[in-house]
């Protein structure tokens, strides 16, 4: 009897039942890499049919995208961003961000330091329009001021994220490439998530509008632009960015911008002491950032 | 006695088969981040861009990119004053001829949103006081918008001994007409572009 099981030769005299069952096994085992194959195929077609900005791209064609061999991370630099709000405005255009001045998936903020050390945040309309300098920056405060910079501002991505472990249906997870996605067929729209994170990247998907992917009433963030990065380029907030302020990449390849500028800044995160290590990262921030 | 050892043996068969059931039949990742998230994370990553890359608009607009490549504007792409590929696609027809499409053209208040004077943007970067800075003129009259490079104004021909302001003379319908496109400014503004050797002031 052991021996028909492991070999499954057809010798063996077992009522029907048994061969049919057997049957359905192996067609099912034949079925099934048929089926991925099918799937994979069609995915592809419909990748190269539909996709005109991807098949336009230089690039061969490309390998399945495996989310175990990347690690992605980004470096905001302070020094060098000059609060245009592109980003924001290419944020809202790539990822069909509702146009309400509130919600968004990244956005700007300008920190002006007194000299006792306190930090005064403004961010008009996310800063989508800039910061016109006599409506955000008054000369008496510029006066006083020690210092003053942006700070573009999106999801962390935290590797210990407290939005994940909240969501009381998971609809809310964790890539291995270290993104954290949106269920959007789970998300019941209760707003814990929202709640729990400390750096509100997050917001409800208004009444009347959706997510991408056409979803309505649930709860929306950044995805580090994931069906750019999947297909090997740069988020959108990176794209367009004239300063150079936000390199994004490869924390697994050691000559990857994000590296090279991790190795080779002293970088800082936000709210480190909560301990939920972001994956991004900020190159002269000064003072304390809420 | 016999009945309860069976129970007994009953019961622990049951646990063991099922203990192996999960282990077999359950992915090792059940439940760490969700339920089946890789179809989910797939779905976001087949999402369709929206933003390319310059390398792109340059099959058409060659001209365009050569004179913004390598130029003080390099580090701004296409995209970041025209708007995301996408749309242009969605709007233009595809064989039209270049320079016809409908594109995103930017205007003044896009060339102020990053080069207007403020006190948080890098000291490196070029700023300028939007009021003292020709105010009224149109940026794109004197500057290229890809390469950023500004025009280079004829120099005054003539002396500037014992005559009055600038505007007395070049003015739109004045003894000497300037050309359109220019706004009537202080002597100082004018002289910003059309500078006079030092030696003759």
């Amino acid at each position: 009897m052991s021996q028909t099981g492991v070999t499954g030769t057809p010798g063996d005299q077992e009522e029907p039942m048994a061969v049919s069952r057997r049957r359905v096994l192996q067609l099912g085992a034949a079925a099934l890499p048929a089926l991925c194959g099918a799937r994979l195929l069609a995915g592809a077609l419909a990748g190269s049919d539909v996709d005109a900005v991807r098949a336009a791209q230089p690039q061969g064609p490309a390998a399945p995208y495996d989310p175990s061999a990347h690690s992605w991370a980004f470096v905001i630099d302070t020094t060098t961003c000059i609060g245009c709000g592109r980003c924001v405005e290419a944020c809202k255009l790539e990822n069909h961000v509702p146009e309400e001045p509130v919600m968004n998936r990244t956005w700007v903020e300008l920190h002006v330091i007194d000299q006792d050390g306190t930090v005064h945040i403004s961010a008009p309309d996310g800063g989508i329009a800039g910061f016109p300098t006599e409506e955000t920056l008054p000369p008496e405060d510029a006066a006083n001021a020690r210092d003053a910079y942006f700070v573009p501002r999106t999801c962390m991505q935290c590797e210990n994220p407290p939005c994940t472990w909240v969501c009381p249906v998971s609809a809310t997870y964790q890539t291995e490439d270290g993104v954290i996605l949106v269920d959007e067929s789970r998300c019941i729209g209760c707003g814990y998530c929202m709640v729990a994170c400390p750096y509100g990247a997050r917001y409800m998907v208004p009444a009347g509008d959706t997510t991408p992917k056409g979803v309505a009433g649930v709860v929306d963030k950044c995805t580090f632009c994931y069906h750019r990065i999947t297909r090997g380029l740069l988020p959108a907030c990176a794209e367009v960015c004239p300063a150079n302020a936000r390199i994004f990449g490869d924390r697994n390849d050691p000559n990857s911008a994000v590296s090279v500028a991790l190795t080779g800044n002293r970088v800082r995160v936000i709210k480190p002491s909560l301990g939920t290590r972001p994956r991004v990262s900020y190159i002269g921030l000064e003072g304390e950032v809420d | 006695m016999v009945k309860a050892f069976l129970a007994g043996v009953l019961l622990l068969t049951s646990l063991v088969f099922v203990g192996v059931a999960v282990v077999v039949v359950v992915p090792w990742v059940y439940g760490e981040y969700g339920f089946h998230p890789e179809e989910n994370a797939r779905s976001w990553a087949a999402l369709t861009p929206q933003y390319a890359d310059a390398i792109v608009c340059a099959r058409c607009h060659e001209a365009q990119y050569a004179t913004w490549q390598g130029e003080r504007h390099a580090s701004v792409t296409c995209e970041s004053c025209h708007g995301p590929l996408a749309e242009h696609a969605a709007t233009a027809p595809v064989k039209a001829e270049p320079g016809s499409l409908g594109l995103t053209t930017p205007d003044e208040g896009l060339c102020a949103i990053c080069h207007e004077q403020s006190p948080a943007k890098p000291a490196a970067f070029a700023q300028v006081v939007l009021a003292e800075h020709y105010a009224g003129g149109r940026c794109l009259n004197c500057h290229d918008s890809h390469s950023a490079d500004a025009v280079h104004p004829p120099e005054i021909p003539h002396s500037l001994a014992r005559l009055p302001e600038c505007v007395t003379c070049h003015q739109p319908s004045g003894l000497k007409p300037v050309p359109e496109g220019h706004v009537e400014s202080s002597d100082a503004a004018c002289m910003g572009c059309h500078k006079r050797p030092t030696a003759g002031q």
